[in-house]
């Protein structure tokens, strides 16, 4: 088996700037990444195959990851980039599976940085499963990276930033947006103000993305989210209404009536924790970064030796801290590595965490306004199917609850939720909070549906050809 | 004319592909996935759920939720958010999990 | 303190819920006290019934017998393959046939269906080696030959056109069904509930009470249990629980992983064998193919070998899975016993104690008649089925408790009627006759904590235990305690490699030295002490093979 002395999983922001830092200080480094090129879900480039008319209203996340891109090329040969590489498998620590194509193979680790990102948080409602919508993330896939539009008009709902963002792109894509709903409040309040103090750059964002709305005329709702989705074989007309603001519970007698072809859904991320934990790294529950995420201390080091958790993946923050998150595990490695004396690594994360430092106010503002809360488990009704894959409704795991199913990998085994294609990753965290609510039990008690290999999907062919060209070594 | 959903402007697209749904034939361009291309043709309907006998179509778009599954040149359940197009796809709307051939010629 | 119980079953598995089930229909007032932990068989397994497969020993036994075919080691009607007991044949026959009731009558009751299928279990051939196996199982096969059927390859090819073409035929064992592992525990616990049993979940049992020679509670972590009667069917955990009332049980937990598809439309009619896995499709669809043999302790991760191994052995019986995508792996925890017997039944010297437990393999399938049998113990009634090869006493190697607990010799009401006899005055399998060692070996003697073989040192000998014990471990973790009888270092006999653990003396100890080129002598001479080893040896081989 190959030896790498450090390997990064993940090509978004965390991913890169680790790389480029490990890189710059002369650690060779490979970095795997699932998609055709680095830059994760928001840095996301363009198809091969397209070709850029200017970078002139593509945004500052295209121009950022460019320039994050350009760092990366820059630190050759000691950084090796594959891309179209999907990590399938961490066994023993930090010996990597991967499967390209129908290509296989195994690497060992010496140190392994994670920088896995975070998907789109899945809340159930009815009518959720219907052609035509979409959750934040893949609306942005669509309209960002493709330049197609998913529907002709829109309703957006969730919470956090994204979805102003997204509003913006499909409205300049010519999407009609009928409205934007926030099951939050407002997000920046007066006595919130202080705390962004000096995020110029984030305070303008948001700035930008409002005024965007605004002049568009598309509506912006807060303490409102959708209740239903309706359509034969598509969304024709959602059902939407007011929330309480503290829990979030929705008044559905209070609901209204859209025509629309599209429902963009947006609440939030889960942070990608599967290879860590088949790293054996420990988790914790915290709901104001996406639930489960490793155990880490100040260096983004986890609780098995050698192996880094940054970014979106160890706790959803977004890519500012992302990148600083991952140039600070870069630098340890390669400290770690004897390349960086520990006064050299010293100074080199010291910008990276004052950073950090200053941003942490801003998340804890944000985390408090996008942190879920428990209302949104009444959106779904008895009927409403919670697990998309398996197509097992609400009333089965009441039942399961019932015949005394006390935790997820119970409910599992009696419903089905989760041993469908996605492997749980839908379902897991609604579900979680559902049997934390309706059981009074804490997350780690109700527990997980245990992540197994392979997190992407391999063929049998694939993974007995592996075996092949082991024997033959 | 067909539908075309695709937004003009700020970047060109790759080559032109042809390929097959059903027996509908589509163009699409290189570099775009097999959703992407379903999408921006105005087709949202890609599979019929197993169970229920419901509609389906891209939920996610990134690989994640296998919702958009279908059938491509014979095999059943690939996921179309992370196929990319090549010239002569023969792509299925797949009922339930599809037909798989398991006999061999 | 809790309501007085009757009978409290330690354990919710398939075997714990099926003598939860069948001692709340007898009447009895039955808690199942039960805590989830990772790697528990009933919902790891497979969930085939395969009366006829297990007790022929497909898996490892048709695994072994290639090995040696390749060697030259095997004269042509030698060595059988590794096949259980008559007995154990007898009663998983008996148990397989309570299914097709049990199906109907728990769905009725509990409203949980197990998906019971009524298949069939196939042999698949894939070379001579494969057919020279068959047709010695089908020649020697001890019961009626209608519950076989030969299939050539034209009649295979008609019946599941998803096996390889240029196959060479297949061995039918037509009683051979599966089921839904994990709705079977679920759908015997509903039905026990609709009868009264109170399922104490999430709970873990922490003691047993034993008041002079009779069990009178069960403690777990926040709640006791009184109790005249306490079954252990705590699976591959049960010797902690037999620790509880200082009971050596010899169960141990046997890793085996699980490889499993996509959901699938419905495409094998039957559940399959070959000489690498077993394959069978599942009422939802997807395809499991299984299964390793390891003894790793309680470690529940899956490995890279065997995901690589199961999934090739998978592509060469159906080739079409080559574009099916994995969508799980798993492991679970075979709860093993030395002779790959379940121990079932009281034990001297301790009233009201019952084992359920030992299952290896066949829990599911064992578990409705295992349910019935403790029943009918506990209730003190004639038994249905002769038990006696399956009682705990059958390992008489060691008092059956430890002697820090003052028992006399005064067995319960209940075991006098059921007896304490051993398995028929022969030793069981997994020990050897030390006498028929004699010629070939040479006795040495070794004090404590000696070292015998190193993991990873080259060695070509044999070793067998004449007195007292020795440690196996692996890196420092110890693996297993071998005692009298046992045997280690064969793997060195089967082909040049180096030695896969290290063992230690625990104490003063004889050990038998066999030379390798002594060793074929001892198989041609003693064919029953062959087979012993053979079997042991198929084991410890696929635990090797998935380990490398």
């Amino acid at each position: 088996m190959i030896t790498k002395p450090l390997v990064v999983v993940g090509g978004g922001p965390a991913g890169m700037a680790a790389a480029i830092e490990a890189g710059r200080a002369g650690l060779q480094c490979l970095l795997l990444d699932e998609a055709p090129a680095p830059g994760g879900q928001i840095y996301r480039a363009f198809p091969q195959d397209f070709r850029v008319e200017g970078p002139l209203g593509l945004g500052k996340d295209f121009v950022n990851g460019e320039a994050l891109r350009e760092q990366l090329k820059a630190t050759a040969p000691a950084v090796e980039t594959r891309s179209d590489v999907a990590v399938v498998n961490v066994s023993r620590g930090r010996e990597l599976l991967w499967a390209s194509g129908g290509a296989t193979g195994s690497i060992c680790a010496e140190q392994l940085i994670l920088a896995t990102g975070a998907r789109d948080r899945a809340v159930p409602f009815p009518g959720w499963t219907l052609p035509g919508v979409l959750t934040a993330g893949g609306a942005q896939v669509m309209v960002k990276t493709y330049r197609v539009k998913p529907g002709s008009r829109a309703l957006v709902a969730g919470t956090g930033p994204l979805l102003l963002v997204v509003a913006n792109q499909l409205h300049q894509a010519g999407v009609e947006v009928a409205a934007v709903l926030e099951a939050g409040r407002p997000w920046i309040s007066l006595s919130e103000l202080p705390k962004l103090w000096g995020e110029w750059g984030l305070l303008r964002d948001a700035w930008t993305y409002w005024r965007g709305l605004q002049s568009a005329g598309i509506p912006l709702h807060f303490n409102h989210t959708v209740f239903e989705a309706r359509g034969k074989d598509q969304v024709e007309t959602v059902l939407y209404g007011p929330v309480d603001p503290v829990r979030w519970h929705p008044q559905k007698t209070a609901a209204q009536k859209v025509d629309v072809d599209l429902l963009v859904v947006g609440f939030g991320f889960v942070p990608n924790t599967e290879l860590g934990y088949l790293a054996g790294c420990g988790h914790e529950y915290d709901d104001k970064v996406g639930g489960w995420i490793p155990i880490r201390d100040e260096r983004m080091r986890t609780t098995v030796p050698g192996v880094y958790s940054v970014g979106d993946g160890a706790g959803v923050a977004g890519v500012l801290v992302a990148v600083e998150e991952g140039r600070i595990a870069g630098i340890t490695a390669a400290e770690q590595a004897g390349l960086l004396s520990p006064i050299d690594a010293a100074d080199r994360r010291e910008p990276a965490e004052a950073r950090l430092k200053s941003l942490q106010s801003v998340r804890e503002v944000l985390d408090d306004i996008s942190r879920i809360r428990e209302g949104l488990l009444d959106l779904a009704t008895p009927s409403t199917l919670v697990c998309r894959c398996e197509e097992v409704r609400l009333s089965a795991v009441q039942r399961a609850i019932d015949e005394g199913c006390k935790d997820l990998q119970s409910t599992k085994l009696f419903t089905r939720l989760g041993m469908g294609a996605c492997q749980g990753r839908s379902c897991e965290p609604h579900l979680g909070a559902y049997l934390c609510q309706h059981l009074k039990r804490a997350p780690a008690a109700v527990g997980r549906i245990n992540p197994q290999p392979p997190v992407r999907p391999v063929t049998f062919g694939t993974l007995a050809a592996a075996q092949e060209t082991a024997e033959e070594r | 004319m067909a539908q075309d959903l695709r937004v003009p402007g700020l970047v060109a697209r790759g080559r032109p592909v042809e390929i097959l749904v059903g027996d509908r034939a589509l163009t699409a361009f290189e570099g775009e996935t097999v959703a992407v291309a379903l999408l921006a043709a105005g087709i949202r309907h890609f599979r019929t759920s197993p169970v229920l006998g419901e509609p389906r179509g891209p939920y996610c778009g990134m690989g994640i939720c296998f919702d958009c599954v279908l059938t491509i040149d014979g095999i059943p359940g690939v996921r179309a958010c992370q196929t990319k197009v090549r010239p002569g796809m023969r792509v299925e709307i797949q009922a339930a999990h599809g037909r798989w051939e398991v006999e061999q010629r | 303190m809790s309501r007085a119980s009757n009978v409290v079953v330690v354990g919710g598995g398939a075997v714990g819920c099926a003598v939860a089930y069948y001692a709340a229909k007898r009447g009895l007032d039955v808690t199942l006290v039960d805590t989830p932990k990772r790697g528990r068989a009933s919902s790891a397994s497979a969930g085939g019934t395969w009366p006829l497969g297990e007790s022929l020993g497909l898996g490892c036994g048709i695994i072994f017998y290639k090995t040696l075919m390749k060697r030259g080691g095997l004269a042509k009607d030698g060595i059988g393959p590794e096949q259980l007991p008559d007995c154990f044949l007898d009663f998983s026959m008996a148990s397989n046939a309570m299914f097709p009731n049990l199906h109907s009558e728990l769905k009725e009751l509990g409203g949980v269906d197990f998906e019971f299928e009524e298949t069939t279990l196939l042999f698949v051939m894939l070379d001579e080696a494969d057919a020279t196996f068959a047709k010695m199982l089908l020649e020697k096969f001890p019961r009626d030959k209608a519950l076989l059927r030969w299939l050539e390859r034209e009649e295979l090819v008609r019946e599941e056109p998803a096996v390889r073409k240029d196959n060479c035929g297949a061995l039918q064992f037509l009683p051979d069904h599966q089921v839904n592992p994990y709705r079977f525990a679920d759908s015997l616990r509903a039905a026990g509930r609709a009868l009264g049993v109170r399922v104490v979940s999430h709970t873990e049992v922490t003691g047993i009470r034993v008041e002079g020679e009779r069990v009178v509670a069960v403690e777990a972590t926040d709640e006791v249990f009184p109790c005249e009667v306490v079954v252990n069917a705590a699976g591959a955990w049960a010797a902690e629980v037999g620790r509880m009332v200082g009971l050596k049980l010899p169960v141990h937990p046997v890793r085996g992983q699980i490889v499993c598809t996509e959901t699938l439309p419905e495409i094998l009619r039957a559940c399959l064998s070959t000489s690498d896995c077993y394959i069978a499709q599942k009422g939802h669809g997807e395809i499991i193919v299984g299964s390793t043999t390891e003894e790793v302790g309680f470690d529940v991760r899956v490995t890279p070998e065997a995901l690589r191994q199961l999934c090739a052995g998978a592509v060469r019986t159906l080739p079409f899975l080559k574009d099916v995508r994995v969508k799980r792996v798993w492991a679970g925890l075979r709860p093993g016993s030395p002779d790959e017997l379940p121990i079932l039944g009281p034990v001297a010297g301790l009233c009201g104690y019952y084992n359920a437990c030992g299952h290896f393999r066949t829990g599911i399938l064992n578990a409705p008649l295992t349910g019935k049998l403790i029943t009918e113990m506990i209730c003190g009634e004639p038994l249905s089925f002769d038990c006696q090869p399956f009682l705990f006493s059958r390992f008489d190697t060691e008092p059956a408790l430890q002697p820090s607990r003052k028992l006399r010799e005064r067995p319960s009401p209940i075991s006098n009627r059921v007896g304490s006899v051993g398995y028929s005055g022969k030793r069981y399998d997994g020990f050897l006759d030390m006498s028929a060692l004699v010629d070939g070996s040479e006795r040495v003697s070794l004090q404590a904590g000696h070292t015998v073989v190193r993991e990873g040192e080259e060695g070509d000998r044999f070793y067998v235990v004449a007195k007292g014990r020795v440690n196996v471990l692996k890196g420092e973790v110890k693996v297993v305690q071998l005692g009298p009888g046992e045997f280690f270092g064969e793997m060195a006999l089967l082909e040049q490699r180096r030695r896969s653990a290290t063992v230690v003396t625990d104490g003063p100890c004889e050990l038998m030295v066999v030379e390798r080129d002594k060793f074929d002598d001892l198989l041609a001479h003693h064919p029953e002490m062959a087979s012993t080893i053979l079997r042991v040896m198929a084991s410890r081989l696929r635990a090797a093979i998935s380990d490398r």
